[in-house]
């Protein structure tokens, strides 16, 4: 997708006038809220006030500094579109942060689709390059549903990053890391891996902290160097 | 929706799918520990047994936790490891007090306040214009 079109989109999602919202009575680890914005579209907000969940303002950082390396690798179609942006507390009213992700519509989570082999390997060089500590059998969706019967290809999309982005370099709990593991990176990954290192710190700078900001580069270039997807 | 188990069962997971969008959460599946053995009852068995019953990881050792091997420390582990936005396991519980007792759940409830909405100046422009030209 072109940048200025993600740039708008960008500017939408933390602009738009929200028309409406709601959550369940028990909607698991982080409490977490659909909001609609004026136009329609819906995204599911993960606020940094989140009950029982401290590390939350980081996590929510993380999951949008994910969403920055996919537009620097060029895989829009793997990940939501996120957004850091104030909204008022459900719970203190006031003005906290919190992470927004478009919500796709006719997905199901966590199930072994049989992707395509690119969604695989992309997905696997992705987890090893954030630094996934919680993909190990969950957290991705298929799309769409394959319970519908649909005569179309099922795509992976990777959710839940916000336990990710450690400093230093090592071997990602990934489902799609570990189908990978040990295999030479194919050239196309390489080219998106050398022009995503060429672009940062960009915008990890103000979401995620130095060290890990450096842990990302530092796989990065571990991967770059040796062309194996191998993190030791 | 065609429900596999309606009896009374024991301590017990439920696996819940949050479809945001929609506005409703489905358990997909209940892990049960019976008699030092672990069953997972579900409408879609077929979809969402392998799903649960994936190997866990304990967080200190890194070592595999395997539902046939330590079915109730498996089912202890289980919501602290899957715990996702989309699909999540809830707290070891007896049957009362089971937050999902029909299998699913419909109910939502007011998210982030949303502020009262201006009245559009547009409109009345329009309709500014549209009156002037009748006249």
């Amino acid at each position: 997708m072109p940048e200025v079109e993600l740039d708008a989109l960008d500017y939408y999602l933390g602009s738009a006038t929200i028309v409406g919202s709601w959550t369940f009575p028990n909607p698991g680890q982080h409490r977490s809220y659909v909001i609609v914005f004026e136009s329609g579209v819906g995204v599911l907000a993960k606020p940094e006030d989140a009950p029982g969940l401290p590390a939350a303002p980081a996590m929510i950082r993380r999951e949008v500094a994910a969403w920055v390396i996919a537009r620097y690798l060029g895989w829009t179609d793997l990940v939501s579109a996120s957004k850091l942006r104030l909204i008022p507390s459900p719970i203190s009213q006031a003005d906290v942060y919190a992470s927004l992700h478009v919500l796709w519509p006719n997905s199901a989570p966590d199930i072994d689709a049989g992707f395509p082999d690119d969604d695989v390997w992309r997905a696997a060089i992705f987890d090893a390059v954030v630094g996934q500590t919680d993909r190990g059998g969950h957290n991705w969706l298929a799309v769409p549903d394959p319970a519908g019967g649909h005569a179309v290809p099922i795509r992976l999309v990777l959710i839940d990053h916000g336990n990710s982005m450690q400093p230093g370099v090592y071997p990602p709990t990934s489902t799609f890391y570990a189908r990978k593991a040990g295999q030479q990176i194919a050239d196309v990954y390489v080219d998106d891996l050398a022009e995503l290192f060429d672009r940062l710190p960009g915008q990890l700078t103000g979401l995620v902290d130095a060290a890990e900001a450096g842990g990302v580069r530092d796989r990065v270039l571990a991967l770059l160097n040796k062309r194996v997807l191998d993190l030791p | 929706m065609g429900l596999v188990f309606t009896g009374p069962v024991s301590l017990h997971v439920d696996v819940v799918r949050n479809e945001w969008s929609a506005g409703r959460q489905t358990v997909v599946a209940r892990v049960v520990l019976h008699g030092g053995r672990l069953s997972v009852d579900s409408p879609q068995p077929a979809t969402w047994s392998e799903v649960v019953l994936r190997p866990l990881r304990d967080p200190e050792t890194r070592h595999a936790i395997s539902a046939d091997v330590e079915p109730e420390r498996f089912l202890r582990a289980l919501s602290s490891q899957l715990h996702g936005s989309h699909l999540f396991a809830t707290e070891p519980h007896e049957d009362p007090g089971c937050p999902f007792p029909d299998w699913h759940q419909t109910n939502v409830e007011a998210g982030v306040p949303v502020p009262a909405r201006e009245r559009p100046r547009r409109r009345a422009a329009v309709h500014a214009r549209g009156h002037k030209r009748a006249s």
